[in-house]
């Protein structure tokens, strides 16, 4: 029997039993489509082991370097500090400038080569070890288990009704994120601004900045609804790493995999019981490495995009196989093609590998070389703006400019400014500056040049900022000078 | 009859999927052109041609890249409305297929 509805000649709205069309009534059926998908609430159960550990004292290094490396000075000077009031980025003992976006931008092209690099070779263990999205998780998830206890009682507090137990353990559970978020936020504002000043103007006087106060706030905040409340969806829906990491996958990339044919098929057993004899693979079906898992996935089914890479299932796993004597590494570091193929080790020497490492020397050495012959002077020059240019008593013309020298040298410098492109071109007022180290100044210096030099209305000159005590710290500029049409 | 029951895969992500797609995007790309445009452009003198002449260096930063988050939250919301399925919502609750 052949469904009427094949039929294109069949209206669908008619019903095919009574053949009337329904009513509006029955149409405007209260049928709610859920246009969201919903979430639910994943409790990681905590875990040791060997990979638990490495990622505590990762967080322990990371968190500790952000928290305490804020407080360090030397000779007076905080040792990392972006000082946004003075425009001035101090980065361990190299003062940079905005003019200097450069570095940072080639900086950042580096530890995107890195991670790059890493996940080829590691895979995502950027995601598992390193990230702050992992590392403040893992605290607000150990802030958690503090209070609420560990997964079953987490899950037994919220089927809970409200009442003082529940209200006590929530409470003190979010007390303790937001200050910890609190903190978070101040010391991340502590490398905007000079930490201690920071401190003492909350503390003290009371005269901290509103704008001050609401970064505090705002990145307290997002602390706390990224760790506490967003986690997982974190990864799953606002990373692009996460997205796209798969593009430097391959078959010899590290990941973390559960072995089909050694685990399946699954199933429960008594501990000492012959379960090749009934059939059954090493896999008991405990679910502990899904209860372990921090996005809540089944890692028996295979590689997907929601792992981060954090090996809690293989920690887990690893406990029970030892516990029912079978070998472990049933969840397992491995690579698809060991799974495939068999054979031992993965391969690190692979195409991918070698021209990633390449392209990452290879611009950390061109960001060394730049930083090493970097020139610390930079000079603005601009011409003044309310007149194109000024006849003299003599029928010379001039132009205006204002020059602004920085010096990017720790030390004071006395520099020579000259002009030339033109001939008879004459600087006047003072060529003489003396810097303090790290200062900028703003000068303004007249240019005659006798009109009959002058071939076109705008010319072309060059200004050449030289120091006297180092002659290789020095800089040109191309400037305008413009004059009138020539006859 | 499959053509009369309504559909019951989600139509998007999560709503947390959404907020997401548009907030933290456009909070990325708020930072960058911020730190682009006040590389190029010294905050102070640009505070003095607002008129904001009490705005320190720290406020001129902050201001900016809120204006800018402002512009970019705008931009990823155009993206996310345009990105809705074209079919009516009344066609989905009659229960026609799109």
């Amino acid at each position: 029997m052949s469904d009427k509805n094949d039929d294109p000649n069949v209206d669908p709205n008619v019903d095919p039993q009574t053949g009337q069309r329904p009513n509006h009534e029955q149409r405007q059926a209260p049928e709610v489509v859920q246009l969201y998908k919903k979430r639910e609430k994943i409790y990681p159960r905590a875990v040791t082991g060997l990979f638990a550990m490495w990622r505590k004292i990762g967080v322990a290094t990371l968190l500790g370097l952000f928290y305490l490396l804020c407080w360090i000075e030397i000779n007076g000077q905080q040792i990392l500090l972006f000082d946004l009031p003075a425009r001035k980025f101090y980065i361990f003992g190299f003062t940079f400038w905005p003019q200097d976006f450069f570095y940072l931008t080639v900086l950042l092209i580096i530890a995107a080569l890195g991670l790059f690099f890493v996940t080829t070779l590691f895979g995502r263990v950027w995601c598992g070890y390193a990230c702050p999205q992992t590392v403040y998780t893992e605290i607000f998830l150990w802030m958690e288990r503090l209070t609420e206890g560990d997964r079953g009682r987490q899950m037994k507090l919220d089927k809970e009704p409200w009442g003082a137990n529940k209200f006590g353990r929530k409470g003190a559970k979010h007390f303790l994120w937001i200050v910890f978020a609190l903190w978070t936020g101040f010391t991340f504002v502590g490398y905007f601004t000079p930490i201690r000043e920071l401190g003492t103007r909350i503390l003290g006087d009371g005269s901290l900045g509103g704008w001050e106060a609401w970064w505090i706030f705002f990145y307290g905040f997002a602390t706390y609804g990224n760790a506490g409340w967003m986690r997982e969806q974190v990864c799953l829906y606002m990373c692009p790493y996460a997205r796209f990491q798969s593009a430097m996958f391959d078959k010899d990339t590290l990941i973390v995999a559960y072995d089909e044919k050694r685990g399946e098929s699954r199933g429960a057993r008594k501990r000492g019981d012959d379960h090749k004899a009934k059939g059954l693979g090493d896999c008991v079906n405990c679910t502990l490495c899904v209860q372990v898992c921090p996005t809540g996935i089944d890692i028996r089914d295979g590689l997907q995009y929601q792992c981060i890479g954090c090996a809690a299932c293989i920690d887990v796993c690893d406990q029970v196989m030892e516990k029912m004597d079978y070998p472990k590494g049933l969840i397992s570091y491995t690579t698809e093609r060991v799974l495939e193929e068999g054979g031992e080790r993965p391969r690190l020497l692979r195409p991918r590998v070698l021209i990633y490492a390449g392209v990452l020397c290879s611009v950390m050495g061109a960001l060394l070389f730049s930083v090493a012959s970097r020139v610390p002077v930079e000079m603005d020059i601009i011409r003044d703006r309310h007149a194109l240019y000024r006849t003299t008593n003599i029928g010379l013309i001039e132009n205006v400019y204002t020059i602004k020298i920085y010096n990017m040298d720790q030390n004071p410098q006395d520099y020579t400014l000259s002009v030339n492109g033109v001939e008879t071109i004459e600087l006047l007022g003072e060529s003489e500056f003396s810097v303090a180290g790290g200062g900028a100044l703003t000068h303004i210096v007249n240019v005659r040049i006798d009109p009959f030099e002058l071939k076109k209305t705008s010319n072309t000159i060059h200004f050449l900022l030289q120091s006297k005590t180092n002659p290789d710290i020095k800089q040109e500029e191309e400037a305008r000078f413009l004059g009138p049409a020539p006859r | 009859m499959t053509q009369h029951q309504p559909t019951t895969t989600p139509m998007r992500g999560s709503k947390a999927q959404v907020l997401s797609a548009i907030i933290w995007p456009s909070f990325i790309f708020a930072g960058i052109a911020n730190s682009v445009f006040f590389t190029f452009l010294e905050p102070l003198l640009i505070a003095a041609e607002l008129g904001f002449e009490d705005s320190g260096t720290m406020e001129m930063y902050s201001m900016g890249f809120f204006v800018f988050w402002a512009l970019t939250l705008c931009t990823s919301i155009c993206t996310q409305y345009l990105l809705r399925p074209l079919h009516n919502s009344r066609q989905i609750r009659r229960g026609e297929q799109p």
